[in-house]
C-alpha cells in the first residue's frame, strides 16, 4: 500500500508528507463468570498520511497540514483524491512555519519477547488461563472479564528521511471482581502489559479479590473533614500525569503551562521529598518517527526538559523528543505501613481523575481504609477533592514499589490535608 | 480541463487525473472559476461549457421557441447534424467546433435575481451564443470564421467568462434551506454500495456453515476543525472515521466475530478460512473449568429498510474556509471579552455515518449525519487554569455553527467569575441542577445501571427493582435512538434491530432497561435496539442513545426561590457509573450559591457530586418545563468503547451531596 501512496503523492507533486502505516491483528475473549461469551479476531490495516503545505504569507512563511486516512480497499484514484483533499484542506489550516523533522532510516525493530513467538490466539488463551487460575476463593470471584491481545506492525515514512518500522505487542483487558457477603459488591480492574505477564496478572487478580472482599464489609462513609491521604498504584500514577501534561510542549506553547527547563516545578520551598522523575518510551519511535528513549525529566524538583512533538518543540526552540506517556518515579523514603498510620487510604475510586489544567484531583471512594488511633476502619462512599499544585511541596513516597504500563516507582504517596466529603 | 471537488467546489490546481471521479467533476478551465463560485454560493450546476473552437465531438444546443423554422435554422447553424423537439425546446445536435455557445445548466429551477451581461436564460440554463467578431452575421458563419484570427475567439470567450464570473460574484449567497429535498438527505456511501454484492456473497458462503451469520459494514467519515492558541487544525477525525466490516457467526458454542477492512472476490475464501481455522477453534482451547454462555436463538426475521437523516447545510458545501470564519469569530469574541482570558478555543466536528447490515433475511441501510461544537474559555488563576465551556450538538449539518456565536460572552463571563471561585464546604444541599447536569445524572447515575448486558453479568442492582419505585413520581425517563433527533439517533442498531423509544422509568417506577441483541437472547426478552459498537473493530454492547427525563411544570426561578440555602449546579465535566451499588460520581465545573431564595453571586469550583442513586432520584421535588439535550461528548463503557450519545432533561431540584 505504501508504494501506491508514494505514487499518489508523486502524481500530485506533493513533496512534504509523513506516512504512518499500522497493521493490527488481534484475538479477544469475553467471559461472563466462567463462561465464554464471545470470541473475536481482527486484521486491519490503516494508514494515516499527513500532507504538509508551505505558503508565503504577509506575516511570513506558513505551514499547513492535514491528514488523509487510507485503507487497503481504496483504489489508486481514491488514494489520490484523499491526498488531494488533504492538501486542499491544509491551505485552510496554516500555522507558523517550522522545519519538518529530519528523520533516519533504520532496520525494523523486533523485540525478543515470549509474546513474539506466540500467535495472538495462543497469548489470549494463556492470559485467560492465568486470569482464572487465581479465581479460587469461595467468598469473592470474577464476575466477568475481557482480554485483548494485539500485535501491531508499524512503519513510519517521511519526505524528510524517516523510514523506520517496529513491531509492538499489547496485552490488555479488564475484569470485575465480585463478593456477595455480607453485601453484594463489585470492583472494576484493568490490566495492560507488553508481554505474556501471567504471574503479574495472577497476583493482580488475587489482590483484587482481597480488595472486593474488604469492600463487601465496608458500609460506612468517612466523616467529612480534612485528612492526610495516601494514594497508591494507578491512583498515584494518575496524579503524576500533572507533570507529564504540564511538561508537554503542546501545553507550554499556547501558555497553558509555565513549565520550562530549569523550573522548580514544586515551588521554591519544598518541605517534602523532591521529585526525581524519568520519562520512559512506550514504543521505539513517536508517531513522527522521533526515536524515543529513557530521559531524565525532573531532577530534585527541577525540570530537565520539555517533551513534545516536532511542531510545538520547534516553536519553543527546543529539541523535539516525541510525546511521552510513561513515568518512572525515583525515590521513596517511608515504609508503606508506616506511611498509612493516621491517614485515610482510598484504594479504589469510581473514577479517580487528575485535571492537568486546574491541578485538582478528585474521586468518589469505593473502598478506603482509615488508619486511626483506634485501629483500621473499612470505609466506602464520600469523595476526596484536592489540589496537587497546593500540596506538591510536601509529598512523601513509599519505599515499596509498583509497576504498570504507564508508571513505575514508589507504590504510594502521602498528601497532607486533603478535603474529604463524607 | 480542470477538476472541481463535488462537495467543497475547490478547483484542484495540480493533478494528473483526467476523468471525472467519485469526488471530482471535470470542467472547462475558462469557466471553472465561475462554476466553482456559483456552487459555493449554493447555485448548484449540472452542466456547463465555455464554448470550444477545435473539439471534434458533437454537442447539443437548446434553442428558444422563435427558431422553429428548420430551413432557417440550417441556414443560420450550418453545423447542425440533427434537430429534435424536447420539453425544453428545440435541441440541435451540432458539430462542436462550430458551437460557439457558453452555457450553464443548474440542478434545479432557480429564481435568478439577474443575468450576466449579454447572457440569456432558458429553463434551468443560462447561455450566451457568441461570435468571435461582432461583424459576423451569426455565430456559425463558417466563411467569416475561417478568414478571421482564431485568437479573437479566445478574447471573446474571456470577455464572456469574465461577465459570468462578475455576475456570480455579485449574486447573493443562496439560502441553503431552499435547496431541494434530495440535497438535504444524507446520501448513500458509494464505497458500501459498490461492495454490497461482495458482502452478500460472503453471507451466502457462511450461512450453510453456521447457525447464524450477519455482516455489518460501515463507512463513517468525520472531520474536525479547531482554533485556539495552539493554532488551527482541520482534517479527518480519526476517532470517528472508520471504514470496514465485521462478520458475526454463531456455532454450537456461541458467537464469534471477525473484523477486517479489505474485501474483494479473492478475499472471501480467505475470510471464511480465517473463521474456520483460527477464530472458531478458540473454543476448543479454553482453560479448564470454562464453559459457554447459554442463550436463546437469534431470530433472523425478514426486514428491508433504507433510511437517511436530513440536514440544512452540508458541511462540505460550506467549506473549510467558511467554517474557520465562524470559529475564528468565536475565538476573537471570547478573547476580547476580558484581558484576563488567556485563550478561547472553538471547535466543530461532524460525522457522516453509513451502515449496511446484511444477513440471510435482513438488508438494512442507514445514512446519518450529526455535528457537534464547543466553545471553551480559559483563564489563569496563578498556576491554576480555570475553564468554562458550552457544548453544541445535533442531528444536523453545518447549520449548527450558526447557534454557536450566541453564547460566547456568557461562557467568557463565567470563566472570569471562576477566577474568584472557592472550594465548597462538603455537605448535602438542596440544589438546582441545570439541564446538562440533569442529563449527566440521567446518564451516569441511572442510565448505565439499566444497560441490560449488566443484568446478564449480575452487575446491576436495577435488575432487582423492576416494577418498584426508584425515583420521585415526577421522574419519567426515556432512552431511544428513535425518540429524539440528536447525536445518539439512528434507524437500526449494530445488531440489525430497529431503534425504539424505551420508557425506563414511568412516574418513578422502574419499568425496564435497554438491551442489545445478544443480552436479549440470554435474558429471553426482545432487544430494545441498543446494541452499539465503537467501530467495526470492536464488540457490540448495550449502550445508551438519547437518554432524558421528561419535563415537568416548574420554572427555574421558582426552584431557586424555593431554596433557603443551596446551589445551582452547572457545566458537568465527567461522570462514572456504578451499576452494582448505585453510587454516584459526577464532576461539575461550578456551583452558584443560593441564599434565601436568591443567587448571592458567590461561585464554588470544582465540585464532586456523590451519593446513592435512589436517594438522589427520590429527592427530586421540582421539574422544569423545558427539555434540553446535549450530545457534544462521548460515552464510554468503563474506560473504553466510546460512542456518541446525548442526554438531558429539564432543570430539576434535588438534594445532593457535594464535595
Amino acid at each position: 500500500m505504501i508504494n501506491r501512496i508514494l505514487a499518489g503523492l508523486k502524481a500530485l507533486s506533493l513533496e512534504d508528507y509523513l506516512i504512518n502505516d499500522k497493521q493490527t491483528s488481534s484475538a479477544e475473549l469475553f467471559f461472563v463468570k466462567k463462561e465464554l461469551d464471545m470470541r473475536r479476531m481482527k486484521d486491519v490495516e490503516k494508514v494515516s498520511v499527513t500532507v504538509y503545505r508551505t505558503e508565503e504569507a504577509a506575516g511570513g512563511k506558513k505551514l499547513g497540514n492535514s491528514d488523509a486516512l487510507l485503507t487497503p480497499d481504496m483504489t489508486d484514484e481514491e488514494i489520490r483524491e484523499a491526498l488531494a483533499d488533504a492538501y486542499a484542506s491544509a491551505a485552510n489550516a496554516m500555522n507558523p512555519w517550522y522545519e519538518l523533522y529530519q528523520g533516519e532510516k533504520a532496520e525494523k525493530i523486533t523485540e525478543d519477547k515470549a509474546i513474539a513467538s506466540l500467535s495472538t490466539a495462543e497469548t489470549a488463551l494463556k492470559i485467560a488461563e492465568a486470569l482464572f487460575s487465581s479465581d479460587t476463593r469461595d467468598d469473592a470471584f470474577l464476575n466477568s472479564a475481557e482480554i485483548f491481545v494485539e500485535k501491531q506492525e508499524v512503519r513510519i515514512l517521511s519526505s524528510t528521511g524517516t523510514d523506520v518500522s517496529y513491531v509492538s505487542y499489547n496485552v490488555n483487558g479488564e475484569f470485575v471482581a465480585q463478593c456477595r457477603e455480607p453485601q453484594d459488591v463489585e470492583q472494576h480492574f484493568t490490566f495492560r502489559y507488553d508481554d505474556v505477564e501471567t504471574e503479574a496478572l495472577k497476583a493482580k487478580v488475587a489482590e483484587a479479590l482481597n480488595t472486593v472482599a474488604d469492600r463487601a464489609r465496608a458500609v460506612k462513609a468517612p466523616a467529612g473533614g480534612n485528612y492526610d491521604v495516601v494514594l497508591s498504584g494507578e491512583n498515584l500514577a494518575e496524579i503524576l500525569t500533572l507533570y507529564l501534561y504540564r511538561g508537554n510542549a503542546a501545553y507550554v506553547y499556547p501558555g497553558y503551562s509555565n513549565y520550562h527547563e530549569g523550573l522548580n516545578v514544586q515551588g521554591e520551598e519544598i518541605s517534602g521529598e523532591k521529585l526525581n522523575m524519568d520519562l520512559l518510551p512506550a514504543s521505539p519511535y513517536s508517531d513522527e518517527g522521533i526515536p524515543m528513549k529513557r530521559r531524565e525529566f525532573i531532577k530534585d524538583g527541577i525540570l530537565s526538559f520539555v517533551h513534545g512533538n516536532d511542531r510545538f518543540c520547534k516553536y519553543l526552540g527546543i529539541e523535539p523528543t516525541g510525546m511521552y506517556r510513561k513515568i518512572a518515579l525515583k525515590g521513596g523514603t517511608v515504609p508503606f505501613d508506616e506511611m498509612k498510620k493516621g491517614c485515610l487510604y482510598p484504594v479504589t475510586f469510581s473514577d479517580f481523575q487528575m485535571d492537568p489544567f486546574s491541578g485538582h484531583f478528585a474521586g468518589e471512594m469505593r473502598l478506603a481504609y482509615n488508619y486511626g488511633e483506634n485501629g483500621v476502619e473499612i470505609l466506602t462512599g464520600g469523595s476526596i477533592n484536592g489540589s496537587l499544585l497546593q500540596k506538591q511541596d510536601d509529598l512523601c513516597f513509599s519505599l515499596e514499589t509498583y509497576k504498570d504500563a504507564s508508571y513505575e516507582g514508589p507504590l504510594a504517596v502521602k498528601i497532607k490535608d486533603v478535603a474529604v466529603a463524607g | 480541463m480542470v477538476l472541481i471537488h463535488k462537495e467543497t467546489f475547490d478547483i484542484l490546481k495540480s493533478c494528473s487525473i483526467k476523468e471525472e471521479t467519485e469526488r471530482y467533476f471535470l470542467c472547462d478551465e475558462a469557466i471553472a472559476p465561475a462554476i466553482a463560485l456559483l456552487n459555493k454560493k449554493g447555485y448548484r450546476t449540472a452542466y456547463c461549457c465555455s464554448g470550444h473552437l477545435y473539439d471534434e465531438i458533437t454537442d447539443t444546443l437548446v434553442l428558444e421557441d422563435d427558431f422553429q423554422d428548420e430551413e432557417m435554422l440550417r441556414e443560420v447553424y450550418p453545423g447542425i447534424i440533427q434537430i429534435q423537439k424536447s420539453e425544453e425546446g428545440l435541441r440541435l445536435k451540432l458539430r462542436q467546433n462550430l458551437s460557439m455557445q457558453a452555457y450553464v445548466t443548474f440542478e434545479e429551477d432557480l429564481d435568478l435575481p439577474s443575468l450576466p451581461e449579454g447572457w440569456r436564460e432558458r429553463g434551468r440554463s443560462i447561455f450566451h451564443n457568441f461570435y468571435w467578431d461582432e461583424s459576423f452575421p451569426h455565430p456559425y458563419a463558417e466563411k467569416e470564421l475561417q478568414a478571421s484570427s482564431p485568437y479573437r475567439f479566445y478574447e471573446r470567450r474571456l470577455e464572456i467568462m469574465e461577465a459570468l464570473y462578475n455576475w456570480a460574484e455579485a449574486l447573493p449567497e443562496r439560502d441553503q434551506k431552499k435547496r431541494g429535498n434530495k440535497a438535504m438527505e444524507v446520501r448513500s456511501s458509494e464505497y458500501l454500495v459498490k461492495r454490497k454484492d461482495l458482502l452478500k456473497k460472503l453471507v451466502d458462503e457462511l450461512k450453510n456453515e453456521y447457525r447464524y451469520v450477519s455482516v455489518l459494514a460501515m463507512d463513517n467519515q468525520a472531520r474536525s476543525y479547531r482554533v485556539g492558541a495552539s493554532g488551527v487544525s482541520a482534517g479527518p477525525d480519526s476517532r470517528f472515521t472508520n471504514r470496514g466490516f465485521v462478520v458475526r457467526v454463531r456455532d454450537e458454542k456461541g458467537y464469534a466475530e471477525y473484523s477486517f477492512n479489505h474485501i474483494d472476490e479473492a478475499a472471501i475464501p480467505a475470510i471464511c478460512e480465517k473463521l474456520k481455522k483460527e477464530l472458531i477453534p478458540m473454543k476448543d482451547e479454553m482453560p479448564e473449568g470454562i464453559g459457554f454462555l447459554e442463550r436463546g436463538e437469534q431470530k433472523d426475521e425478514p426486514v428491508v429498510f433504507k433510511g437517511a437523516t436530513e440536514y440544512e447545510i452540508w458541511p462540505y458545501d460550506m467549506g473549510d474556509e467558511k467554517i474557520f470564519e465562524v470559529l475564528n469569530q468565536i475565538r476573537a469574541q471570547g478573547k476580547a471579552f476580558d484581558e484576563r482570558i488567556l485563550d478561547c478555543n472553538a471547535s466543530f466536528s461532524f460525522q457522516e455515518i453509513h451502515k449496511l447490515f446484511l444477513s440471510p433475511e435482513k438488508d438494512l441501510e442507514q445514512n446519518i449525519m450529526w455535528s457537534s461544537g464547543s466553545v471553551m474559555v480559559m483563564a489563569l488563576k496563578g498556576q491554576e487554569m480555570v475553564t468554562s465551556y458550552q457544548g453544541y450538538s445535533g442531528l444536523s449539518g453545518a447549520e449548527l455553527l450558526s447557534g454557536m456565536t450566541a453564547d460566547v460572552d456568557h461562557v467568557a463571563a463565567t470563566g472570569i467569575e471562576l477566577l474568584s471561585a472557592e472550594p465548597i464546604t462538603p455537605g448535602e444541599y438542596e440544589c438546582v441542577c441545570m439541564p446538562s447536569v440533569t442529563g449527566m445524572i440521567v446518564h451516569e447515575a441511572f442510565g448505565h445501571g439499566v444497560e441490560m448486558d449488566m443484568f446478564v453479568k449480575d452487575r446491576a442492582l436495577a435488575k432487582n427493582y423492576i416494577g418498584e419505585y426508584v425515583a420521585s413520581p415526577l421522574v419519567t425517563m426515556h432512552d431511544g435512538a428513535a425518540v429524539m433527533k440528536e447525536s445518539g439517533s439512528y434507524f437500526f442498531d449494530d445488531d440489525g434491530n430497529m431503534a425504539k423509544d424505551t420508557v425506563i422509568i414511568d412516574k418513578g417506577i422502574l419499568r425496564t432497561g435497554m438491551c442489545d441483541e445478544l443480552s436479549a437472547e440470554v435474558l429471553k426478552i426482545p432487544s430494545t435496539g441498543n446494541g452499539r459498537r465503537e467501530s467495526y473493530e470492536r464488540k457490540a454492547y448495550t449502550r445508551m442513545t438519547n437518554t432524558y427525563f421528561e419535563a415537568g411544570n416548574d420554572t427555574l426561578e421558582d426552584m431557586i426561590a424555593s431554596i433557603d440555602y443551596g446551589f445551582v449546579l452547572d457545566q458537568p465535566t465527567s461522570g462514572m457509573e456504578d451499576p452494582k451499588n448505585w453510587g454516584i460520581q459526577c464532576m461539575v465545573n461550578f456551583a452558584r450559591e443560593i441564599k434565601d431564595g436568591k443567587l448571592t453571586g458567590k461561585i464554588f469550583s470544582p465540585i464532586v457530586l456523590t451519593g446513592f442513586v435512589p436517594d438522589l432520584l427520590k429527592s427530586i421535588s421540582m421539574m422544569g418545563g423545558e427539555i434540553k439535550l446535549e450530545g457534544g461528548g462521548m460515552c464510554g463503557k468503563g474506560y473504553k468503547e466510546w460512542v456518541k450519545v446525548s442526554d438531558g432533561g429539564p432543570a430539576m431540584k434535588a438534594r445532593v451531596r457535594l464535595g
